[in-house]
């Protein structure tokens, strides 16, 4: 089965603290009874991908046994198969960027629910062509304006707060993922079935897989 | 809260149990996908492995029977102590 792995830098497992063996010389390999958690190679579907972000994306091979979890799967053995070189700082920065720009997106939905129409434009505009620092600014001039409201227009302040949280985070990939899967979270006015929370990450993966060329994996 | 949300504080609580290994597979994965994008978290548990590996490679010095007694005696009157209303 081909999967992705996340390492950190130095091809270095970020729970383990194990150092994984280059491309071609040698295998990663699990002892005793396969466990979900400390015993066995630890491996992402795509969909599992925007959970783990790191530093270094590995396509990763593994064998023998491969059993499906929540988040992951976890074989028996594993081997690097080549690094990701598409996923850069660059590419982890636009990455950034997008799920800055998702915060933006229900920050202005949560806004306008609330009847604060003037801010959720200033945030949706900044949020779909403006810069970082502008977001982060208009962000906070509608969380200010919205604190001077009743409850709901307090609350959508709160979420609009999440894009300062979010710009000041662009360094960190990982962080800003998670503060859009929070966002989501925090919407009280979006329409639909399903954890938002999940909804967003499987957004992230879809950016993910689009960007990167990222084969579905069949286990 | 996303049942796949986890708190700081959630997780500081819960962290022995996890470098133990005796945490249930759902929350070990959980806690994981927390430390992820938490650098404190990360900071901690790295913190916490790196004294339990230290601390675990002391000598065992033994202790004398006399010495094991009053640690016992003294245990046993501070759990007396903090049952107390």
């Amino acid at each position: 089965v081909i999967a992705y792995k996340f390492l950190r830098s130095g091809r270095l497992a970020p729970f383990s603290g194990l150092v994984w063996p280059e491309p071609d010389k040698g295998w990663v390999e699990a002892e005793g009874e396969l466990s979900l958690c400390s015993r066995g190679v630890h491996a992402c579907r795509v969909g599992d991908l925007p959970y783990w972000i790191a530093e270094e994306l590995w396509r990763v091979e593994l064998r023998d046994e491969v059993v499906e979890h929540e988040l992951k799967l976890v074989a028996r053995r594993g081997r690097l198969v080549e690094r990701i070189a598409s996923w850069d700082r660059s590419t982890q920065e636009r990455f950034s960027e997008h799920c800055l720009r998702r915060v933006a997106y229900h920050a202005a939905g949560e806004l306008r629910a609330a009847g604060l129409e003037a801010e959720a434009d200033l945030v949706e505009r900044t949020g779909s062509s403006g810069r970082p620092e502008e977001l982060g600014a208009a962000a906070t001039s509608a969380a200010s304006a919205a604190a001077q409201g009743g409850r709901p227009a307090r609350y959508a302040g709160h979420v609009a707060e999440y894009v300062v949280d979010a710009a000041g985070w662009l360094d960190e990939p990982a962080g800003v993922a998670y503060v859009a899967a929070r966002a989501a979270d925090a919407r009280t006015s979006l329409d639909g079935g399903g954890d938002p929370f999940v909804l967003e990450r499987e957004l992230q993966a879809r950016w993910l897989q689009d960007e990167l060329g990222l084969e579905a994996v069949e286990p | 809260v996303s049942a796949f949300d986890r708190r700081c504080d959630d997780v500081l609580d819960v962290m022995t149990t996890y470098l133990e290994g005796h945490m249930p597979p759902d929350e070990h994965t959980r806690l994981e996908t927390h430390i992820v994008y938490c650098p404190g978290c990360y900071r901690f548990m790295d913190q916490l492995r790196a004294t339990v590996e230290t601390l675990g490679g002391l000598p065992v010095e033994p202790i004398g029977a006399a010495e094991r007694g009053e640690l016992v005696e003294a245990f046993r009157a501070a759990a007396t102590t903090a049952e107390s209303p």
